[in-house]
């Protein structure tokens, strides 16, 4: 739905304890629906915390809540760093 | 508004049975809401477990018990909004007070609580998870919801009012319970009910349902919202201009507005309250009231029409993201969509699945905007979090540490596994004693004949072999129950995720594999941690491929008679304990292949999505932890019990008819007279005596159907190496695997009472000529990948509400079992080995 930008982050590149704010949403498949429904929207502010002790799902902090995706999933987010309220 | 003629004639109309006598409240929310403790606290003990029709969701419903205040809430209505902590509730409060002094004179209301499963979304793939829309807004004439409880968790207000939100958009009457506000508190927020609910347009009632604080409220607003609904008004979250037209022309369409305009198409799905001017019963409308009910009804009529839209939008949206077409819509509709058949397919037709990803994800974006404004709104930060705030946070630092969580993990599961595997033994012992003291007495009490053997080989065996099975899925279930609700099994799903998405299955499936080493039955049971349809029946299908401790006594008799007196392998390793191992190594191979290979062809879905939520630590509820742990065995007991009892005396009759004949049976006594003529009275005589009633009873068995069947299948089975007897054993042994030792007992002449450790039935079986290692390891081969078990195919049959899966699980396990068993016989035939 947006125009592709070259070299832009997504939450997949966030490191642990890094903030970050939503951007753009690739819709790549129907599980970035879901996400989005649990507040994954542009404008949300999240928070990468820590990953899965074998390195994938990621879990992040979003709002009050605590959600978990996979890098898949993540790399459909795009964030912008600083700036952040 | 809710007029209790109409609802009457609309029941006599549909001609339900009894449990459309009663308004329905349903309860939604978001998973890890609390949802349930409401519903614990609403019904009390008087819960029904059954099964959504053709669906294998679980229907858990109770009827609403009367909430009167307690000590703990404030209890007249002036009073209660003084609680600490808990706002103001009401849009009208005043006019709704007289309304419920007028109903606690009347007392209490008779309606039926039903638990919906935990959604974040209306939207869905499968029925399954399209269940809440589906159920929300069927007609009450259908059996639809009067009253819809939407349960809000204060603690994470934003998330929780955008679920709240897409279900007020259903235009039904609702109330929103605020749980848990005392961890919002803990979080240093104080939320304003008042606010939310001149907002939202419908009672927000603030409660702590883990504690039972403001229950008493909730009953009233209940009651309350039954006699007089409030229907939450229009959406007032607005897209922007170009979205807002596309929706609303969208909306026309679907509504299949044609001369009539929507209402008439959807008229049909409002409460029965189209006579809403002869509620006179309650005397207290107007005509003011009546008119501004008309005009409610009319916007709510509108909202709901828009509501599918946005819901149709979702799905065409996610499916056509998942399959490139909307597939699944019409099927979808044919639950019976808003606007008919007709509307739905012009839709489809206009709509690209670009087209409703956009305009959906406009729609998600506009709602979770109001809803955080609104939260912000409700919302007054008091104070810093307190220290119990962020302790799930430094739990979760050891729980997902990068060394220690998996280890907490393997603890966690050693723990599980041990429970269900040994602290179940004492009980299963304790039952497996009893029955079978209840059937000696039985024998002993009742005159011998056809009815006493039915009786106690048949039915007491039968009602056992079900009871047996009570004390493993209680432990397992408090087990599971302590693990999602103090919030570990997400976690645990979390760290396995990495490695159960290589075989396709979900993080939460590691549960019931594991269990599945103790017991199929209670594990395929556990499946249902397993969210998603599909990953869920993988689990449940794959399950039985997991070596069970019922496997144990047929390995350990069979390695006992003939692999024990092998020298160790390099002087070391036993053979029968390198053997057992290895038959534990196959089952988690054959497992985790089956897993693989379902997930690519016959159930091919992606490897489900990991879309989870870590909810904060709480503290599991003794109460709630018993109620499920006892729920599960009576749902056991009731659905899968009564087949396995079935089943058992099936194979009683089976393996007891027909009788010998005269002739034989005569031979046998005359036997007997021999003995007791010529040898004296004393040990040896009695030995003798036993010695001729189990050859009686061996003569017996091989002159059975099941014996006769065992000799028809000797050519079927003979090239894996088994004889007429061991086809004896696994008709026996169908019963329960370990059956397959008393019955070879019964085969060989050593009476029934022979078990895997009895040195006779090792010493006959080393002593047969038939009976070769090779031969052995065959049968443990077979044993190992044949479901042998009927309770395993009975409990398959509750879990996925069909015959279909049992019949394809004992399908494929035996074929399995057939080639593997042939190739091990074949090729050690090959080598010599025979």
């Amino acid at each position: 739905m947006e125009l592709c930008l070259s070299r832009s982050l997504t939450i997949a590149d966030l490191r642990p304890g890094a903030m970050a704010r939503i951007s753009a949403v690739d819709i790549a498949t129907d599980v970035v629906f879901r996400l989005m429904e649990l507040g994954l929207v542009p404008g949300a502010t999240v928070e990468m915390q820590q990953c899965a002790p074998f390195g994938d799902p990621m879990c992040l902090r979003v709002g009050a809540a605590r959600l978990s995706l996979r890098r898949r999933e993540a790399g459909c987010f795009r964030v912008e760093v600083g700036s952040l309220p | 508004m809710f007029s209790r003629r109409g609802r009457v004639a609309a029941v006599k109309t549909k001609t339900k049975t009894t449990e459309n006598a009663r308004p329905i409240i349903a309860l939604a929310g978001n998973p890890n809401s609390g949802k349930s403790t409401v519903f614990n606290r609403l019904t009390g003990l008087h819960q029904r477990v059954g099964n959504y029709p053709g669906i294998t969701v679980e229907r858990t419903s109770g009827r609403l018990r009367s909430i009167r205040a307690s000590r703990s809430t404030p209890t007249g209505p002036s009073t209660r909004t003084g609680e600490p902590g808990l706002g103001r509730s009401s849009p009208g409060e005043s006019r709704r007070v007289e309304g419920f002094s007028a109903l606690s004179a009347d007392g209490a209301v008779d309606a039926e609580v039903l638990d919906l499963p935990g959604a974040y979304s209306l939207v869905g793939r499968s029925r399954e998870e399209t269940l809440t829309y589906d159920f929300l807004k069927r007609p009450v004439a259908e059996g639809g919801p009067s009253l819809i409880l939407i349960v809000v968790d204060a603690s994470n207000l934003g998330r929780n009012l955008y679920f709240a939100l897409s279900v007020l958009e259903l235009g039904i009457p609702s109330v929103v319970v605020l749980n848990m506000v005392d961890e919002a508190e803990a979080l240093g927020v104080r939320i304003d009910a008042l606010v939310l609910s001149r907002a939202l347009k419908v009672p927000v009632v603030p409660v702590v349902a883990s504690k039972g604080i403001g229950m008493a409220d909730l009953y009233i607003a209940i009651a309350e919202n039954l006699r007089s609904p409030v229907i939450p008004g229009r959406r007032v979250w607005r897209l922007d201009a170009e979205t807002e037209e596309q929706i609303a022309h969208l909306t026309a369409v679907a509504s299949g507005r044609r001369e009539a305009g929507p209402a008439d198409s959807i008229e049909r799905s409002m409460p029965a309250d189209s006579d809403s001017d002869s509620d006179s019963d309650s005397g207290s409308d107007s005509n003011s009231d009546a008119a501004t009910a008309q005009a409610q009804r009319q916007e709510a009529v509108a909202s709901r029409a828009e509501a599918h839209v946005f819901w149709m939008l979702g799905v065409l949206a996610t499916e056509g993201r998942a399959s490139g077409g909307a597939k699944n819509i019409n099927g979808m509709d044919g639950m019976g969509g808003i606007g008919g058949v007709e509307g739905i397919e012009t839709f489809v037709a206009r709509v690209s699945p670009d087209e409703a990803s956009h305009l959906f994800s406009r729609v998600i974006e506009a709602r979770h905007q109001h809803a955080e404004a609104l939260a912000n709104e409700a919302m007054t930060v008091r104070s810093a979090p307190t220290r119990r705030a962020s302790m799930s946070d430094r739990i979760d630092t050891l729980v997902l540490h990068r060394f220690l969580g998996p280890l907490i993990f393997a603890a966690v599961m050693a723990a599980l596994f041990q429970s269900v595997f040994s602290w179940s033994a004492p009980a299963m012992d304790r039952i497996e004693a009893g029955f079978a003291a209840l059937m000696r007495v039985a024998g002993d009490v009742l005159p011998p004949g056809v009815l006493t053997s039915l009786l106690t080989d048949g039915i007491i065996n039968g009602v056992g072999s079900v009871l047996v099975f009570v004390p493993q899925i209680a432990i397992l279930f408090a087990f599971i129950a302590v693990l999602e609700d103090s919030g570990y099994l997400a976690r645990a799903a979390f760290i396995m995720d990495r490695l159960m998405a290589r075989i396709g299955l979900h993080g939460k499936a590691f549960v019931p594999l594991l269990s599945g080493f103790a017991c199929a039955v209670p594990a395929i049971m556990s499946a249902r941690t397993v969210e998603n349809p599909k990953d869920r029946l993988v689990t449940i299908l794959v399950t039985p491929l997991m070596s069970c401790s019922a496997r144990l006594p047929v390995y350990s008799v069979i390695l006992g008679a003939l692999f024990a007196t092998r020298p160790p392998i390099f002087g070391f390793f036993s053979v029968a304990a390198l053997l057992m191992l290895s038959m534990y190594a196959l089952s988690i191979i054959a497992t985790l292949a089956a897993a693989a290979l379902l997930k690519r062809t016959v159930l091919k879905s992606a490897t489900p999505p990991l879309v989870l939520e870590l909810p904060p630590y709480r503290w599991p509820l003794p109460g709630s932890v018993l109620r499920r742990a006892t729920s599960r065995c009576a749902v056991f007991v009731r659905d899968a019990g009564t087949v396995i009892l079935a089943c058992s005396i099936i194979l009683w009759a089976l393996l007891s008819y027909p009788k010998l004949s005269p002739t034989e049976d005569a031979r046998f006594d005359a036997e007997r007279s021999v003995v007791e003529e010529t040898v004296a009275a004393g040990p040896a005589r009695d030995a003798a005596l036993s010695a001729i009633e189990n050859r009686r009873a061996a003569r017996q068995v091989e002159r059975s159907i099941a014996g006769r069947l065992g000799h028809a299948m000797e050519p079927v089975i003979a090239p894996l190496g088994f004889d007429w007897r061991i086809g004896i054993g696994l008709i026996g042994s169908f019963a329960a695997r370990e059956v397959l030792v008393s019955t070879l007992g019964l085969v060989h002449g050593l009476g029934a009472q022979a078990d895997e450790d009895s040195p006779s039935l090792r010493e006959t079986l080393r002593r047969d000529p038939h009976y070769t290692p090779l031969v052995g390891f065959s049968l443990m081969i077979f044993f190992l990948f044949a479901c042998q078990c009927m309770s395993t195919l009975a409990v398959i049959r509750r879990e996925t509400a069909s015959w279909r899966w049992p019949a394809f699980v004992l399908g494929y396990m035996t074929v399995l079992a057939y080639v593997a068993s042939l190739l091990v016989y074949q090729v050690g035939r090959l080598f010599g080995l025979a």
